[in-house]
C-alpha cells in the first residue's frame, strides 16, 4: 500500500461576504509511494497552497480523503490533529519559520520538546543529525546570526528530527540564491536517498528536476505527471520546462 | 497648508492606536494640573493655609511628572511611527515637509490637549472642590471658580512640554535616514547577557533596603532613613527587573532538564526577550504602584486616625495650660469669673509634672537620651496627693510609698519603680482629664503620691509643674476664651500659657490630613494614569512581537489551544510581575510607614493594617480591569 493516497480530494472556499463559491480543489487524486520524492508544480492560484495545507491537516477538505499510512487524516479530530502532525509530518517552509529567541539546537528541539521527550534523548538525536546537514558548527547561534542557506537546513533539521513518514516542503528555495539552493537540492537529495518521503511544492523547475516524480496542478485538478526514471537532472530540467510552456499556453 | 492640515489629520486618525493614548494622556494632564491650580488659586481656599502649601506641593509634583510622563508617552508614539515616515521621506516628502507636517500635527495635538483638557478640567474642578471641602470639613460654600491664572499655567505647561517633545522629533527626523529606518524593522535581536554585576548591586540594594525598612524602630530616624530605604529599594528594584530577571531565567535555561519541559521551553525563552525589552518599562509600573500603595494607605490611615487623636489628646471641650504653676490662684479665678455666664460641666484643675519616661515591665526610666520604641515609651503626670484632691474633689489619704495610678493602656501590676523607689498601688484612677494638656502620645500614665514623697523625687525637683483647667461646655467659647486671655495678660507681665480647644483640634486635623488624603488621592490618580499607559503601551508592542510567534509556533505543531495557552502564561507573568513586586514592597515598608506615622498622629495599628489591605485590594480590582481591557488590543493585533 501506498504511504500517502490521496483521493478525490475537494475544496471549496466560500468568501465571507459574497455567496460566490470558489472551487479550488475540484478533484485531485494521486499517490506517494515509501521513499518516494515527489514536486508539485502549478502557477500561482493553482491550488497547490490549499492542497498543501489539507495534507498538512491544517484545513479542511470539502470532500474525499487523505490517506497516510492508512488513517484518514480528515477523521482525525481537532485535539488530536497536532499532536499527530508533530508525530507523522515534517515540515519546511520557504521563510524557514524560525522563532527568533531560540537559539539554532533549540530550535531544532522544538518540537521534540513539545513531543515530551527527555533532553538527553532529543541531544542524541540532534548529535546524528547535525553533521549530515552540516549544522554541527551552528548550533549555539541565533537565527539572525546565519544565512538563509544555513536556515533553511536547520529548519530541514527540525522537520528530520521527529522522524517523521513525510517531508512537506513548500518552496524550500523560493527565498535562497542559486549557491544556496544548489546546496540545499543536494541536502534533499540525500535524505532522499536514507529513504525518506518527501512531498515538495515548488515554482523553480531546478527544484523540481530533482525529483522522483513531478506532479503538475492546474486549476484545481492534476494535469500531469512526470517520472524521471532515469533521466539526468538536466535531462528533466527541459521536459519540466516543455511541460509548463504547453501548460502556459494552454496546450492539451 | 491646508494640505499639511489635512494630511496630519490623517496621520493622527491612522496612528490612533499609538496617538489616542497620547493624547488622552496630555488631555488628562492637563486637566490635573487646572484643577489643581485652580483649588490653589480659588479665592474661599486662600484662609486654608497648610491646604495651600500641600496644594502647592501637589502641583509642583505634577509639573515634573508630566514633564517626564509625557516625553516618554511620546518617544513610544515617534518610535512606532518611524517607518511611516522614512515612507513618506522615500515617496518624495522632504525633511522641510516632514517637519512642517509634524508641527501642524503637535499644534492639533495641543488645540486638542489644552481645550478638552481645561473643559474637563472646568468641570472636575467643582466637583474637586466639593471632595476638598468635604475632606478638610472646611465650613465654606459652593463657589463656581475658574481662575484665569491656572488656565494660563495649564496652557503654558503643556505648551512647554508639547514643544520639547516636537523639538525631540525633529531631532530624530533630521538625523534619520530612510534606508536605515526600513531596514531596523526586521532585525534581529541579540540574546542578553548575564550581568552578574547589576544583579549583585540590585540584590544587595533591596536587601538594604529591605532591612532598613523592618530594623529601624527609632521613628526619628524612621523619617530620615525612609528616603534612604526608598532609594535603595528603587535602584533594587530597577537592576532586579533589568539584570536579575534575566540572570534568573538564563540560569534557569541553564538547567537543561528543567529548560527542556514544554511547560518552561517557550515560557523561559520568550521572557528573557521580553524582559530584555521591557525591563524598565515594568518596574516602572512596579514604582508607580508602590507609590500609588504608600501614598493612599498612609494618607487614608492619617485621615480616619483624626477622631481618635482629638479624643486622645482632648479629654474635655477646653483646656487652659499655664506654665507658672504659681499662678494658679490668679488664672483660676479669672476663668471661673468669665466662664459664669455659660452652662459647663466637668470642671477640673490639675496642678502636675509632665514627662516622657519609657515603660519597661513595672520600671519606668525618665532618660529619653535615646529613643528606642516609640510603642513603650509613655507620657506621665506626676501629681501630689493634695493637688489631686483639691482638682477632682476626693479625699484621698495615701501613706509612705503607696500611690494611685491612672493608665490608658490597662496597667496590670500592683508595684511601678521610677527613680530607685518602688511603690505599691493601692488604687487606680479613671478621670482621662488627669493627663490634661500631656496627653500626645498613645501610651499615657499618672501617678499620685503623698505630698512629702513628692517634695523627695529628685528629678522633679529642677523642673516645674504646670497647671491646666479644663471643662466641658457646648456653648460657643471663642469670646470666653478671648476675655480670659486678656484678663490673664493684663494682670501680669510675663506670661506662658497655651490653649487647647476641642473643635480647633479636629479643624486644624481634618485640614491637615485632609489636604493630605485629597493630595495623596490626586497624585495616586496621576501615577495610575501613568502605569495604564505603560501596561497599555507594553500590550501594544507585545503584540506586534507576538504576532508571528503565534503562527511559527503552530506550525511546528502545537495546537493553537496550546500556543495560547503558552503565550497567555508569559504575557501574565509579565503584567503581573510589577503588582506582586509592589505588594512586597509594601509588606517590607509596612513597619516602617508606620513609626513615621507615629510622628504625626497617635498611631493605630489597625487603622494603618486595614487601610493598606482596602487599598492593596483597589489596586489589584484596578490592575485587573486595566489588564483585560488593554489585552483586547493585544488579542487583536496577534489575531491577525
Amino acid at each position: 500500500m501506498s504511504l500517502l493516497q490521496v483521493n478525490q480530494l475537494k475544496k471549496v472556499y466560500t468568501t465571507r461576504f459574497s455567496k460566490q463559491q470558489v472551487e479550488a480543489l475540484k478533484s485531485v487524486s494521486f499517490e506517494v509511494e515509501q521513499g518516494e520524492y515527489v514536486a508539485i508544480m502549478g502557477e500561482s492560484g493553482s491550488g497547490k497552497t490549499t492542497l498543501l495545507n489539507l495534507l498538512a491537516a491544517l484545513d479542511q477538505p470539502s470532500g474525499g480523503q487523505i490517506l497516510l499510512d492508512g488513517t484518514d487524516l480528515t477523521k482525525i479530530t481537532q485535539r488530536q490533529i497536532s499532536a499527530y502532525r508533530r508525530a507523522n509530518l515534517g515540515f519546511v517552509f520557504q521563510d524557514f519559520n524560525l522563532l527568533d529567541t531560540f537559539n539554532v539546537a533549540d530550535n531544532i528541539y522544538l518540537p521534540l520538546v513539545l513531543a515530551k521527550q527527555k533532553h538527553q534523548v532529543m541531544a542524541a538525536k540532534l548529535d546524528k543529525l547535525a553533521p549530515r546537514l552540516k549544522i554541527d558548527g551552528l548550533l549555539e547561534k541565533y537565527p539572525y546570526e546565519i544565512s538563509g542557506g544555513q536556515k533553511q537546513r536547520v529548519a530541514i533539521a527540525r522537520a528530520l528530527i521527529t522522524e517523521p513518514k513525510l517531508i512537506l516542503a513548500d518552496e524550500p528555495t523560493g527565498a535562497l540564491d542559486s549557491k544556496s539552493t544548489d546546496s540545499l537540492l543536494e541536502i534533499f537529495e540525500q535524505i532522499h536517498q536514507s529513504g525518506q518521503t518527501i512531498l515538495m511544492v515548488t515554482h523553480s523547475i531546478k527544484a523540481a528536476s530533482n525529483a522522483s516524480r513531478v506532479l503538475f496542478i492546474k486549476d484545481g485538478q492534476i494535469f500531469h505527471q512526470l517520472y524521471k526514471g532515469d533521466m539526468t537532472n538536466a535531462k528533466m530540467y527541459q521536459k519540466i520546462s516543455d511541460t509548463l510552456t504547453m501548460l502556459l499556453s494552454g496546450g492539451q | 497648508m491646508f494640505f499639511y492640515t489635512r494630511l496630519a489629520l490623517t496621520n493622527l486618525k491612522n496612528n490612533a492606536k499609538f496617538y489616542l493614548p497620547y493624547l488622552l494622556s496630555t488631555i488628562f494632564t492637563t486637566a490635573l494640573y487646572y484643577i489643581i491650580s485652580s483649588l490653589r488659586f480659588s479665592e474661599s481656599l486662600q484662609d486654608h493655609s497648610s491646604l495651600i502649601a500641600f496644594l502647592d506641593v501637589g502641583a509642583n509634583v505634577i509639573v515634573v511628572f508630566a514633564v517626564v510622563f509625557l516625553l516618554y508617552a511620546n518617544s513610544f508614539v515617534a518610535k512606532n511611527r518611524k517607518k511611516q515616515l522614512s515612507l513618506y521621506n522615500i515617496l518624495g516628502m522632504e525633511k522641510r515637509h516632514l517637519i512642517v507636517m509634524m508641527m501642524v500635527e503637535t499644534l492639533i495635538t495641543a488645540i486638542l490637549a489644552i481645550g478638552l483638557g481645561l473643559l474637563a478640567g472646568i468641570v472636575l474642578s467643582q466637583l474637586m472642590y466639593l471632595i476638598i471641602v468635604n475632606l478638610t470639613q472646611a465650613s465654606l460654600e459652593f463657589i463656581i471658580t475658574v481662575p484665569l491664572v491656572s488656565m494660563y499655567r495649564s496652557a503654558l505647561l503643556i505648551l512647554a512640554i508639547l514643544g520639547l517633545s516636537l523639538l525631540a522629533n525633529l531631532v530624530r527626523v533630521i538625523r534619520s535616514n530612510p534606508i536605515d529606518l526600513l531596514a531596523q524593522q526586521s532585525q534581529g535581536e541579540k540574546e542578553p547577557k548575564t550581568k552578574i554585576f547589576l544583579t549583585l548591586v540590585g540584590l544587595v540594594s533591596l536587601g538594604a533596603g529591605y532591612y532598613l525598612a523592618i530594623s529601624i524602630t527609632d521613628p526619628m530616624a524612621a523619617i530620615t532613613m525612609f528616603f534612604v530605604a526608598v532609594l535603595l529599594v528603587m535602584l533594587g528594584t530597577y537592576c532586579l527587573f533589568t539584570a536579575g530577571s534575566i540572570a534568573l531565567l538564563k540560569g534557569l535555561k541553564a538547567n537543561k532538564n528543567y529548560y527542556y519541559l514544554t511547560r518552561h521551553f517557550t515560557a523561559i525563552s520568550g521572557l528573557i526577550y521580553r524582559m530584555k525589552q521591557n525591563a524598565v518599562g515594568l518596574a516602572n509600573i512596579c514604582i508607580l504602584c508602590t507609590c500609588v500603595l504608600v501614598t493612599l494607605s498612609s494618607t487614608i490611615c492619617l485621615y480616619s486616625g483624626i477622631e481618635d487623636s482629638v479624643q486622645l489628646q482632648c479629654p474635655v471641650t477646653q483646656m487652659i495650660t499655664t506654665y507658672y504653676a504659681e499662678d494658679q490662684e490668679l488664672l483660676e479665678n479669672i476663668v471661673k469669673k468669665n466662664i459664669e455666664s455659660i452652662s459647663y460641666d466637668d470642671y477640673f484643675s490639675i496642678r502636675a509634672y509632665q514627662t516622657i519616661g519609657l515603660v519597661q515591665g513595672t520600671s519606668i526610666t525618665f532618660d529619653p537620651d535615646q529613643f528606642d520604641n516609640f510603642d513603650n515609651y509613655a507620657t506621665i503626670n506626676i501629681l501630689s496627693q493634695s493637688d489631686y484632691n483639691r482638682g477632682f474633689n476626693q479625699d484621698l489619704d495615701l501613706h509612705g510609698n503607696e500611690i494611685y495610678l491612672y493608665s490608658n493602656y490597662g496597667y496590670k501590676e500592683n508595684r511601678i519603680t521610677f527613680a530607685n523607689e518602688t511603690y505599691q498601688i493601692a488604687g487606680t484612677i479613671t478621670q482621662k482629664a488627669i493627663m490634661a494638656d500631656n496627653s500626645y502620645s498613645p501610651k499615657q500614665l499618672a501617678i499620685v503620691v503623698n505630698d512629702e514623697t513628692i517634695a523627695n523625687i529628685a528629678f522633679l525637683k529642677n523642673s516645674s509643674p504646670k497647671f491646666t483647667i479644663g471643662f466641658n461646655s457646648e456653648a460657643d467659647l471663642e469670646p470666653v476664651i478671648e476675655q480670659v486671655e486678656a484678663d490673664y495678660t493684663s494682670s501680669k507681665e510675663k506670661v506662658l500659657y497655651s490653649l487647647t480647644n476641642i473643635d480647633q483640634q479636629r479643624a486644624y486635623g481634618y485640614e491637615l490630613y485632609g489636604s493630605m488624603l485629597f493630595i495623596g488621592i490626586f497624585l495616586s490618580l496621576m501615577f495610575m494614569m501613568a502605569a495604564v499607559l505603560i501596561i497599555y503601551n507594553k500590550q501594544l508592542s507585545q503584540g506586534y512581537e507576538d504576532q508571528n510567534k503565534f503562527e511559527i509556533l503552530q506550525n511546528v505543531g502545537m495546537s493553537q489551544q496550546e500556543v495560547k495557552q503558552a503565550i497567555q502564561s508569559q504575557i501574565l507573568i509579565f503584567f503581573f510581575l510589577p503588582l506582586v513586586v509592589s505588594v512586597i514592597h509594601l509588606g517590607f515598608a509596612y513597619k516602617l510607614i508606620l513609626n513615621v506615622l507615629d510622628l504625626f498622629l497617635i498611631g493605630n495599628t489597625n487603622n494603618y493594617f486595614k487601610a493598606t489591605l482596602i487599598c492593596i485590594g483597589a489596586l489589584v480590582v484596578i490592575y485587573c480591569l486595566v489588564y483585560r481591557y488593554t489585552a483586547k488590543t493585544y488579542y487583536q493585533i496577534v489575531k491577525k
